[in-house]
């Protein structure tokens, strides 16, 4: 039990009075340097801790606290850690997943939001942050015609600030942008990264599929709309640098698959990756069990395996240790080094999130395109 | 004293945003208006002249070098496009050198770290080292080349646009005292300076440059930074400067930007750039010279062979 919950109930049951005066001096969860309390206040017969931590048990039962209406655990998270969680509440013979009252602390994502649990020594990088100081970017939407798929498609592009039609720019094609967008903050870090010159003023094409789960798992229709579609497309309205070392293309979880994908079935059109938290899974022998739908990300995979080829030159790749891809990730790695291809691969302490995905943006995109800030001395 | 008799006086200062020392280092040149200024403009900022004026309370002259680079590009096609091209070597050439200077640095870090016999040790890292200043010189002589060959084949210097300029900058320049050249990026202001062939426009002005500016009037312009997000890269050469304060590495923000706790990086940028010497500019410092000799210095250190910071003292 965490040392504020035992002087708390050393005398027995506190008085409402002193649970009030407990509740309102504490930050929630507890942290500490190795370990992490979770406290809920409220009648219920049944609270569950839930959380995305792959190797713990998903429901960790928090405990009542004699004589009062708080529920405490305490788990292990070594410092630096960031998870995501719910408290899952029985009442009454219902069962509801709620965010922590207690902690002012969200992280949204497509399904809804969860509390953000930031471990001892965790901090939000400021860079995340709206800088007040840095100018912003603009958006416009520009819809094409796909072939491949047969249909309009909309694609938003990001133009950096300052950006003059005489100049040529590096190209990022973000697979989920508008999750990117709203999940991982990414106008507020392109504009930040680009006015601390760790990365180059670059246009920036955000995609969205409507049926990503099926485009996004290797399907041969979204890796030929982006090349032979969406990249010409580019090439021909904006002032991109037509090179492929100029060229990169990203995503996190399925979209990560759809880019190693669309670079694998068009080798010369992207030579810098930046993969996320990949759904990199493959079966070495007989069936998967992750469900129909990674069928065709594992046939993909398996084929990738035994054929990678040189999808890319430069590849920048992450990974949550709480995830339960992270096996699959690590072993990508040696992979694609054995084929010439020069990786850098993070490992955090996080889970698969937008705000893990957030939070590498910087060192990935940096490395991938590295800024001025090697030549500007001011 | 008068501007004529600094001929061959610069100043060497390091960042002016938070201590402004350029008052102190133009006082120690003797230095007088009216100044004129260079600056890289490419960020709007530092097209500001008025805090300068501010500052040194005397005239400030904008001799507006990156406007007019823009001007002859817009108005020369076919130079601009050579020059983009040229742009464009460099930047391969320079991808080119690092592969090579990457695995040359290793080496020679890996040697130092080794414990066998010094007697054995010392010669391989001599030699080690040896090799990375062959591959600097080789550099040099390449970058050297390629700005040869764009010169004698797109002759810029005979270019109307570029004529016309360089009459009005040496006109704006007869009456001008000292050159400040701003901070900025280095690799900007270093090619619109060779452009306009600014190093025989400037031959006979006391200059002051600041962090890019410094850099500029040494000879060998080298890139550094230990602490960007990607993380470390080896200093590298990028190019040659207006060379009036010959034998000085210039280092900018060295406290930011190096990992002055390295020994070893320190070590092998001494050993490395000498018989140059790589002298630090952090906030406030500044260091004044006369024909390549040191005449007053505050805040500024020197890196010795051993990675140790020493202060460095004017002879005079």
């Amino acid at each position: 039990m965490h040392e504020q919950l035992r002087k708390l109930m050393r005398k027995g049951a506190p008085r409402p009075a002193a649970v009030d005066a407990f509740v309102a001096a504490q930050n929630f969860p507890l942290v500490d340097k190795t370990d992490v309390t979770f406290v809920y206040r409220g009648a219920a017969d049944e609270v569950y801790l839930r959380h995305w931590i792959f190797g713990l048990r998903t429901a960790q039962p928090l405990q009542s606290l004699a004589g009062t209406d708080l529920w405490a655990v305490t788990i292990e998270l070594p410092a630096e850690s960031r998870i995501e969680y719910k408290y899952e509440v029985l009442r009454d013979g219902n069962r509801s997943l709620e965010l922590d009252p207690l902690n002012p602390y969200q992280a949204r994502d497509p399904f809804g939001a969860n509390s953000v649990c930031r471990g001892y020594r965790y901090q939000r990088p400021e860079w995340t942050l709206r800088d007040a100081n840095s100018r912003r970017g603009t958006f416009k939407r520009h819809e094409l015609d796909s072939k491949s798929f047969g249909e309009r498609r909309a694609v938003d592009i990001y133009l950096p600030s300052r950006f003059r039609d005489s100049r040529r720019y590096p190209l990022l094609v973000v697979h989920d942008g508008h999750d990117y967008l709203h999940y991982s903050d990414l106008s507020i870090v392109l504009d930040n990264l680009i006015h601390r010159l760790e990365i180059p003023p670059m246009i920036v094409a955000l995609t969205t599929s409507p049926d990503r789960l099926r485009e996004y798992a290797g399907d041969d229709r979204h890796a030929d709309f982006i090349c032979t579609e969406l990249l010409p497309y580019l090439v021909q309205n904006f002032p991109v640098n037509d090179e492929p070392q100029s060229r990169a293309l990203m995503g996190a979880s399925f979209g990560a698959v759809a880019t190693l994908h669309t670079a694998w079935r068009h080798p010369d059109c992207f030579d810098r990756l930046l993969l996320q938290s990949g759904s990199f899974a493959f079966s070495d022998i007989g069936d998967h069990s992750r469900g129909p739908a990674f069928d065709p990300v594992v046939e993909f995979i398996n084929e990738f395996r035994q054929h990678p080829g040189k999808p890319a030159q430069k590849i920048y790749m992450s990974c949550g240790v709480y995830e339960s891809l992270i096996y699959e990730n690590r072993s990508m790695v040696p992979l694609l080094q054995s084929h010439d291809m020069q990786v850098r691969y993070e490992e955090v302490r996080d889970a698969h999130n937008w705000e893990n995905w957030r939070d590498r943006l910087r060192t990935g995109l940096s490395w991938l395109f590295p800024g001025p800030l090697w030549m500007v001395y001011e | 004293m008068t501007a004529a008799k600094l001929n061959g006086r610069v100043a060497l200062l390091g960042p002016q945003s938070r201590t402004a020392s350029l008052t102190s280092a133009l006082k120690k040149l003797g230095a007088e208006g009216p100044f004129g200024v260079i600056t890289a403009g490419w960020r709007d900022a530092e097209g500001e002249i008025d805090t300068l004026t501010e500052h040194l309370g005397k005239p400030v002259i904008d001799l507006a070098l990156y406007e007019r680079v823009e001007d002859i590009f817009a108005s020369d096609p076919s130079l601009f496009a050579a020059h983009r091209e040229r742009q464009d070597k460099l930047k391969q050439l320079q991808r080119l050198y690092r592969v090579r200077l990457k695995a040359g640095a290793e080496a020679c870090y890996r040697l130092m770290r080794r414990k066998e016999d010094t007697e054995l040790l010392k010669p391989q890292l001599r030699a080690a080292i040896s090799q990375l200043r062959a591959l600097d010189r080789f550099h040099a002589r390449q970058l050297a080349g390629m700005h040869a060959s764009f010169d004698a084949s797109i002759r810029p210097a005979e270019r109307t646009t570029v004529r016309r300029h360089r009459q009005e900058l040496e006109q704006q320049l007869r009456d001008l005292g000292t050159v400040l050249i701003a901070g900025g990026h280095v690799a900007v202001l270093a090619s619109r300076l060779r452009l306009l062939g600014m190093a025989d426009l400037l031959a006979t002005h006391p200059l002051a440059g600041w962090s890019a500016g410094a850099m500029l009037l040494t000879r060998q312009l080298v890139l550094f930074h230990d602490r960007a997000p990607q993380g470390r890269r080896e200093p590298e050469l990028l190019d040659v400067g207006l060379g009036r304060a010959r034998g000085i590495i210039a280092l900018p923000a060295a406290s930011q930007r190096l990992d002055i706790d390295s020994r070893e990086h320190l070590t092998l940028m001494a050993r490395r750039f000498a018989p140059a010497r790589c002298m630090t500019l952090d906030d406030g410092a500044w260091m004044a010279m006369s024909d390549d000799v040191l005449v007053g210095a505050a805040g500024v250190r020197r890196i010795r062979r051993t990675g140790s910071l020493a202060k460095v003292k004017a002879h005079a």
